[in-house]
């Protein structure tokens, strides 16, 4: 499906979600909010015509030269997307649990093994470099609150 | 007392701690801006965190010194791959990358290094004496008059950004409203919080920023990963340029260097437009339009004096009215507000020596670019090698950690992940995220100041025409939405149309 329209109908459903859960405010604390929600509905409806008139011209004036705006993106590379999106959430996912000195270098390691960005022994350094320098600049140097192996507290 | 903040500011730009933050920002800006496809924004955006436990002071001249280093950090790869490091440095490839296959790769390197040392510190001067000015004029708004130039600030970036206004309109608003998630300051209500506890005191724009700016990338790299750079130009030859092809091209630099600044100014408009408008001006002015494209140093100056003046312009709506000229300034706009210092007249007032040191960073980190820029070029050809995936990983594990550390809490990360996903959704729709997130970062100011204003009008909205001011501004903020509007399109073209009118 269009990007453009699933931003767009995603807006009008999320302005729709605030315009329900205005009511028994008061109007003072929905002033400027009401004003957006009726904006965004307006410029979402707005976008999507916009969409679907862009398309019909274009299937109106197949094969003639289009502008910078109009070229087309490269496709999805939705296994890649898939597996790294996944990589990623799996990441957040067991932060709090297994700490950050275990499941970043694991998170790291694995991508570049498996994408074999690069060979299992230079993953290994790779991943443990990078670990290092994050937990030296965010943890050590800045203090920053981390879990790092929640399982020794 | 604007001269003891400029005193105050030089004095603590100069202590050891913030030189060395100016220093370390400068070369992970060469660094970042060099790899290709990182943007300068994103890499402001992945170390805002670092700030969170260092003076405010320090932290904005370590990402103002990165901002001014990772746009001359661009022209490495665009030079030496023909792959713009940051889209700043598209027009650099023109006629930077001839020159490399010539074997004029350090001179190039040279000229881009030179002109981007003019056009920052010509910038910086011009936000010094500019942003005192502008910053008297807003003393005399209220309530009123703020309402009315986030309005129009809002508008104008949704304007003028690349590609559909409505699309940029759409952003923007959306910014707005997530904006208008949290408490209430006027009522003490709590506002679209869906009972969660975590959006009590509102969206994290942090997370957001971390979020847009940088897993849309991360992805993008992924996707792009199989996909490997090679160098093709190597560097054989002297790197700076002589005293007479640098005094011949100063004319150039100049120029493009006044361009850059008025650019940066205009909100909405950055380091890409202002570059290929200097190369343009460049070719215009140049006696041999014919060199253009094959390897003319002024085609490598103009880009790149123009994207670095950009820095300071776009830096003066953001210090003196509180409005980012580009969503880079408004991560550093982001960097003053995680210390609790609101856009807004009192930038200049109550925050000024913060502020002018961040003015003084921004000239300052010109020098450390350009003495790392010769130290790293070799160092650089080694970063633009560096495996995509590695970049993307080490990106979404920046993120992570960087978006959990601003309240220690998962709620956060998770909030970062789901605007990475937007601004990836966003970016194959071709939506622009700079305006979602320069509303999000204005949407406090222009809430509480309609609340003061309808206060001050006894409720009427009638109080915005009262102000020839506000007024003025309200009707500009118009104007710029008119003028994207395919009415004004055609007001335009019919006077075009007449003669052929006319003569049939």
């Amino acid at each position: 499906m269009n990007s453009t329209i699933v931003i767009g109908a995603a807006s009008i459903a999320l302005a729709l979600l605030f315009r329900s859960r205005a009511h028994g405010l008061p109007a003072d604390a929905v002033r400027l909010p009401s004003l957006l929600i009726w904006i965004v509905i307006g410029l979402a409806v707005l976008m999507i015509a916009e969409e679907l008139l862009k398309r019909r011209k274009a299937r109106q004036a197949a094969g003639a030269s289009q502008s910078a705006e109009d070229e087309p993106l490269a496709p999805i590379n939705w296994p890649v997307l898939g597996a790294f999106g996944a990589g990623a959430l799996a990441y957040i996912a067991l932060i709090p649990y297994a700490g950050y000195l275990v499941v970043t270098p694991v998170y790291l390691i694995c991508g570049l093994w498996f994408s074999k960005t690069l060979s299992p022994a230079k993953a290994v350094a790779v991943g443990a470099v990078i670990t290092a320098v994050i937990w030296g600049v965010f943890i050590w140097l800045l203090q920053l609150p981390i879990p790092l192996l929640p399982a020794l507290n | 007392m604007e001269n003891t903040f400029i005193a105050t500011g030089l004095l603590n730009a100069f202590t050891p701690t913030n030189l060395m933050f100016i220093v370390l920002g400068s070369a992970i800006g060469i660094v970042v801006g060099a790899l290709p496809g990182l943007s300068a924004t994103m890499a402001l955006a992945l170390l805002l965190p670092l700030t969170f436990s260092l003076p405010p002071e320090t932290g904005l001249c370590m990402l103002a010194s990165l901002y001014v280093s990772a746009m001359y950090g661009g022209s490495v790869a665009a030079i030496l791959l023909r792959t713009p490091g940051t889209p700043a440095a598209a027009a650099t490839v023109v006629d930077g990358f001839p020159m490399g296959a010539r074997g004029e790769a350090g001179r190039a390197l040279g000229i881009s290094l030179s002109a981007s040392l003019v056009g920052g510190i010509l910038s910086g001067i011009a936000l010094l004496l500019a942003a005192p000015l502008l910053g008297k004029l807003v003393l005399l708004f209220g309530p009123v008059e703020l309402f009315a130039i986030a309005v129009l600030g809002i508008t104008m970036i949704a304007t003028l950004t690349k590609g559909s206004p409505i699309k940029g309109l759409l952003s923007g608003a959306l910014g707005l409203l997530l904006a208008m998630v949290g408490m209430d300051a006027t009522t003490g209500t709590a506002r679209f919080t869906f009972d969660n506890i975590n959006l009590y005191s509102g969206i994290p724009f942090t997370a957001a920023l971390i979020g847009v700016f940088s897993i849309p990338q991360a992805l993008s790299l992924a996707e792009q990963s199989r996909v490997k750079e090679e160098v093709a130009n190597r560097i054989n030859d002297r790197i700076l340029p002589r005293l007479r092809e640098f005094l011949q091209l100063l004319p150039n630099i100049v120029r493009s260097s006044g361009i850059g600044i008025v650019t940066g100014v205009i909100p909405g408009t950055g380091g890409d437009t202002a570059s290929w408008f200097a190369y343009n001006e460049a070719k215009r002015f140049a006696k041999d339009k014919s060199q253009f494209g094959k390897g003319d140093p002024a085609g490598v100056a103009a880009p790149e004096a123009a994207n670095n003046a950009v820095v300071g312009g776009a830096l003066v709506p953001t210090i003196a009215l509180g409005i980012p000229g580009s969503s880079s300034a408004a991560v550093l706009l982001g960097g003053l507000m995680v210390h609790g210092i609101l856009p807004g007249p009192t930038l200049l007032t109550e925050y000024g020596e913060v502020t002018y040191t961040l003015i003084w960073a921004v000239i300052l980190s010109n020098v450390p670019m350009f003495l790392l820029g010769l130290a790293l070029m070799r160092v650089c050809i080694c970063v633009t090698l560096v495996p995509k995936m590695v970049v993307a990983l080490a990106i979404v594990a920046l993120s992570v950690v960087g978006s959990f550390a601003i309240n220690n809490n998962l709620f956060d990360v998770w909030l970062m992940a789901g605007f990475g996903v937007l601004g990836y959704i966003f970016d194959r729709a071709r939506i622009p995220a700079a305006p979602m997130v320069i509303g999000l970062v204005l949407g406090f100011l222009l809430d509480s100041s309609l609340a003061q204003s309808l206060l001050m009008g006894f409720g009427s909205w009638s109080v915005f025409a009262k102000s020839p001011i506000a007024l003025g501004l309200l009707l500009l903020a118009l104007l710029s939405v008119l003028q994207a509007t395919p009415l004004f399109r055609l007001l335009r073209r019919r006077p075009e149309r007449r003669p052929g009118v006319q003569s049939l």
